[in-house]
């Protein structure tokens, strides 16, 4: 290398650090995050389907809808009941006949855009799902005729048929109210991606990135001042997560203040790490294993319902699947595959979160016991004709052996499998295990080609929602479409109480109804209910308090059902009130790398240079 | 063959490979079931008309041709559909997407390529000595090792800090959730979000270059030229660098040129590892939510990429070796 060469590099060198100092002390100064607001961050795992209300289905969903909207009565943190001191409604009159329902509402409520929130806007939203049929409120709107505002905080609900469900007792309605102002003058409703949003709950999106995070932000307008709810929290972030691990790893580093997990183990993994809380929230949340009760089999027409799929008779036998669900050891699976976070279920009634749970009586529990299961098996015909182990179906002759589905995305499912499997093989039925993603499971049991599977169901805190998918007319009609029926339970006197309690005029009337449902489902188990599953959740104890469990003492910390208890939140100081957590390497040390490389480089290639001038030398 | 010939013969066989996956895209994707009946699991009390109206907004009530028909003149037009699980059209899902990926997967494919060659070079050059044994067996190792195995082991060191490694980086994603960045600010946040992944994958594809240049080069060394110009009295770094290397490159060109081709379609278990919101997580989750219209607008921009990356590997080589031109 000449003399010359060696001077010019070292002064490329020197100019170069120089630049990247000057950069460097630039940058310095920006890379402190700007005084951020108060920023509450909570992970989760999976993807919102939409921020629109009328298009969105999953719970993840309903929980940014909870803090974004109201619903005309809310649902208390205490046990799920109304909660009127926290409502726009403030109270209900029922009419006489049973059929029309005036529910008054406060004064002075503002949308987030600073219009005024009337009873107009709840009308029109009510009539709107009805008259759309908007997938998510049929269910609740099917008793109602039509819904009209009287004046400013006035609307008058009006029933098809007598009714109980609608004079506020209970939180019937499951609505979230919109602004007429804004969703009346849209085009294309469901393709409307509703961010920003206009809202009247205490926070409102602002940005999303679909599968990454969603943003929300303090209401300017939220009325809750009136009642005494002043939010604490400046800005909330859904945090989207692919993997429980990387979750449980951004918890530890304070990337996020709370998180919902579906892993016992990674929650156990989590209990004792330093500022860490973890708590197993009792919701309405089960596990079930469902019978194909007889897809084949069934000549009721309900629904437009024709016989398909090649589920084997046995199933469809109420006496075998009493059988079979005294096989089940319903606590072994409670405290191996949940790891204790759950309890044992006997109906899909909730007991502690919901209303109207019914418990069967000591005489009619079909308690675990094998050699008992095996008794009722044969007492039924069910026996090893052949000599092969397996029972035999007494009408068929043939092997009795179910196909039990489990669920690829769901952990639980698979490892409860080998329990199963042992105990009813210990009985002679034979079992082949299957693991199938939940689309394609979906699609089995539309076609009825199963005999067995395991998943569960989030009902809405109302029993009405999951005593309705027992019914007939919700089996799948045919193969190819959906129906919420999945275990083809179909009973004509089931169907008629159903429509009872509907109808019933008093709330102790509709839930002795309720009890009545209840009991005949667990008489012929379409469903052997396994667990009311917990739902599983950790959070920083250094960084925020004041969670509001739902129900209150043993549910769910942030209250999803509501605002409240994200309202009740604040930080535990103020030092950890700061939004952004820097994570990672300063910028300065960034700084030093670069350079360091860069010197190392140039010496390498001065190096090789000096190489190749002795060389040609 | 002429040139003109060659070149013509080449842009055409990659436009009917393009053509021929326009139509496999569409055909594969409706062979797994009924996103309706997917999408509705769930809702409470749903109605047959409720599905069915499902099935009208999703244009799937068509009959097959007709959708196949609808499909082939929107893509034409740059309508690649609307997501059916997300809700918004797939083309401003998938931008929203495309940069992470570019950044992470091309940058990491750029180091590993670079650093790779580099080490191959070392070690054909020094057949033998311990640097090339010692870089052989380390450079197996992390080409063998599953990905996402090494992705979690850092995590788990260097997010989480156990034992003695310091908690120094995010666990993962793209950028601080929650933090306003601007500018420089910024890019320090996405650097400090990249490190682990970028580490995991220049590592575990160094070794793919890394051989192929050293064998590539190994064989170039034995060829007659080189024993001429040793036998000229060329020096040795000469002979390395002006006669042996160039020749040598031609192989790992085409691999990295035809690496570079999927570099849009992410690393799936890494980018679901570090959370890293690409397109190869975007995949993933679109199966599992049989996102029909996702799945088929990836398929395209990774199915384009590929094969324009070949044109360009088979244009390149005809113009670098004149021996392929020829034949």
């Amino acid at each position: 290398m000449t003399k010359m060469a060696r001077v010019a590099a070292a002064a490329m060198a020197v100019t170069m650090l120089a630049g990247l100092t000057l950069a460097g002390t630039a940058f310095a100064q920006t890379a402190t995050p700007p005084k951020e607001k108060v920023t509450f961050i909570y992970g989760t795992t999976g993807s919102n389907s939409s921020l629109n209300p009328l298009v969105g289905y999953l719970g993840i969903d309903y929980t940014i809808w909870a803090l974004e909207y109201n619903l005309p009565i809310e649902f208390s943190t205490e046990n799920f009941g109304p909660d009127y001191d926290h409502s726009i409604v403030t109270s209900v009159d029922t009419a006489s006949d049973n059929l029309s329902f005036t529910y008054h509402m406060r004064s002075g409520l503002k949308w987030s855009d600073g219009q005024p929130f009337t009873a107009n806007d709840v009308a029109w939203t009510l009539n709107f799902y009805k008259e759309r049929g908007i997938s998510n409120y049929a269910a609740d709107l099917s008793i109602v005729e039509s819904v009209e505002a009287t004046d400013d905080t006035t609307f008058v609900i009006h029933a098809e048929k007598p009714t109980s469900v609608l004079n506020g007792q209970t939180v019937w309605m499951y609505e979230y109210i919109l602004p007429e102002h804004v969703w009346s003058k849209l085009d294309e409703p469901k393709k409307f991606e509703n961010v920003p949003a206009v809202g009247s709950g205490p926070w409102v999106v602002t940005q999303q990135k679909p599968g990454d995070f969603v943003r929300l932000e303090r209401n300017p307008n939220y009325w809750g001042a009136q009642v005494g709810l002043t939010p604490q929290v400046d800005v909330v972030i859904e945090k989207l997560f692919n993997d429980e691990n990387q979750m449980a790893a951004a918890l530890q580093r304070g990337e996020i203040d709370f998180a919902f997990f579906d892993s016992a183990n990674i929650l156990n993994s989590l209990e004792g790490k330093p500022n860490i809380a973890t708590h197993g929230a009792v919701i309405p949340l089960f596990d079930e294993l469902a019978f194909n009760a007889g897809s084949a089999f069934q000549t009721n027409p309900a629904g437009g319902f024709v016989p398909h799929g090649d589920g084997i008779r046995a199933v469809s036998d109420p006496a075998f699947r009493r059988a079979v669900a005294q096989a089940i050891d319903k606590q072994t699976i409670v405290d191996k595959v949940f790891g204790g976070f759950a309890t044992v279920a006997d109906s899909p009634v909730q007991p502690t979160a919901t209303t109207g749970n019914w418990d069967p009586p000591a005489d009619q529990a079909l308690s675990f016991d094998l050699d008992k299961a095996k008794a009722d098996l044969t007492a039924a015909g069910y026996t090893d004709t052949d000599g092969d182990g397996t029972v035999n179906d007494p009408e068929t002759g043939e092997n009795v052996v179910l196909r039990y589905y489990t669920r690829t995305s769901d952990q639980n499912t698979i490892k409860t499998a080998p329990f199963v499997k042992s105990w009813l093989n210990q009985i002679g039925v034979g079992v082949k295990v299957l693991a199938v993603s939940s689309g394609k499971l979906t699609t089995i049991i539309e076609a009825g080609d199963y005999e067995l599977f395991h998943w569960g169901w989030f009902p809405n805190p109302d029993p009405n929602y999951i005593l309705g998918i027992f019914t007939c007319e919700q089996r799948a009609p045919e193969p190819g479409v959906y129906g919420n029926n999945d275990s083809y339970f179909c009973d004509a006197g089931y169907d008629r109480l159903y429509e009872q309690q509907l109808t019933a005029t008093s709330t102790e009337q509709r839930i002795d109804i309720i009890h009545q449902m209840q009991e005949i489902l667990y008489e012929q188990q379409p469903y052997i209910m396994l667990s009311y599953t917990n739902y599983l959740e950790a959070y920083r104890t250094d960084r925020f308090t004041g969670y509001v469990m739902q129900p209150e003492g043993t549910g769910d910390l942030l209250a999803t059902w509501g605002p409240l208890s994200f309202i009740n939140i604040r930080p535990v100081t103020a030092a950890a009130a700061g939004a952004a957590k820097s994570e990672g390497i300063p910028g300065w040390v960034w700084l030093g790398i670069v350079v360091g490389l860069i010197v190392v480089a140039a010496g390498v290639m001065l190096g090789r240079r000096r190489v190749s001038d002795e060389d040609r030398a | 063959m002429s040139t003109r010939r060659y070149l013509i013969s080449k842009v055409l066989q990659a436009l009917l490979t393009l053509a021929f996956v326009l139509a496999f895209n569409f055909f594969l994707f409706r062979g797994v079931g009924d996103p309706a009946t997917q999408l509705l699991r769930g809702h409470s009390g749903i109605s047959r008309q409720a599905v069915e109206q499902l099935q009208r907004e999703l244009g799937l009530d068509l009959p097959l041709p007709q959708q196949f028909v609808h499909y082939v003149k929107e893509t034409f037009q740059g309508h690649l559909g609307y997501s059916y699980f997300y809700n918004l059209p797939v083309s401003k899902v998938i931008a929203q997407r495309i940069w992470p990926t570019v950044l992470l997967i091309g940058l990491s494919t750029l180091a590993s390529t670079v650093l790779g060659i580099w080490i191959g070079i070392a070690q054909g050059w020094r057949r033998g000595s311990r640097y090339d044994q010692g870089m052989l067996g380390f450079t197996l190792f992390t080409y063998s090792m599953p990905e996402f195995w090494f992705g979690l082991l850092m995590i788990m060191a260097f997010s989480v800090g156990v034992g003695p490694f310091p908690a120094i980086f995010p666990t993962g994603g793209y950028e601080t959730t929650g933090a306003v960045y601007a500018g420089f600010a910024h890019v320090i946040d996405v650097v400090n979000h990249m490190v682990l992944p970028f580490v995991v994958l220049t590592l575990a594809y160094l070794g793919e270059y890394s051989l192929i240049m050293r064998s590539s080069l190994l064989e170039t060394l034995g060829e007659d030229f080189i024993i001429t110009a040793r036998a000229k009295g060329v020096k040795e770094n000469r002979v390395l660098y002006g006669h042996a290397v160039p020749n040598a490159l031609l192989p790992t060109m085409t691999v990295t040129i035809l690496q570079f081709g999927f570099v849009l379609s992410g690393v799936i278990t890494i980018e679901l590892i570090f959370n890293w919101p690409g397109l190869g997580l975007l995949t993933a989750t679109s199966v599992d939510q049989r996102d029909f219209p996702i799945l088929q607008g990836l398929f395209l921009l990774f199915s384009t990429s590929v094969i324009v990356a070949n044109l360009v590997a088979d244009l390149l080589y005809s113009y670098l070796d004149p021996r392929v031109r020829a034949g």
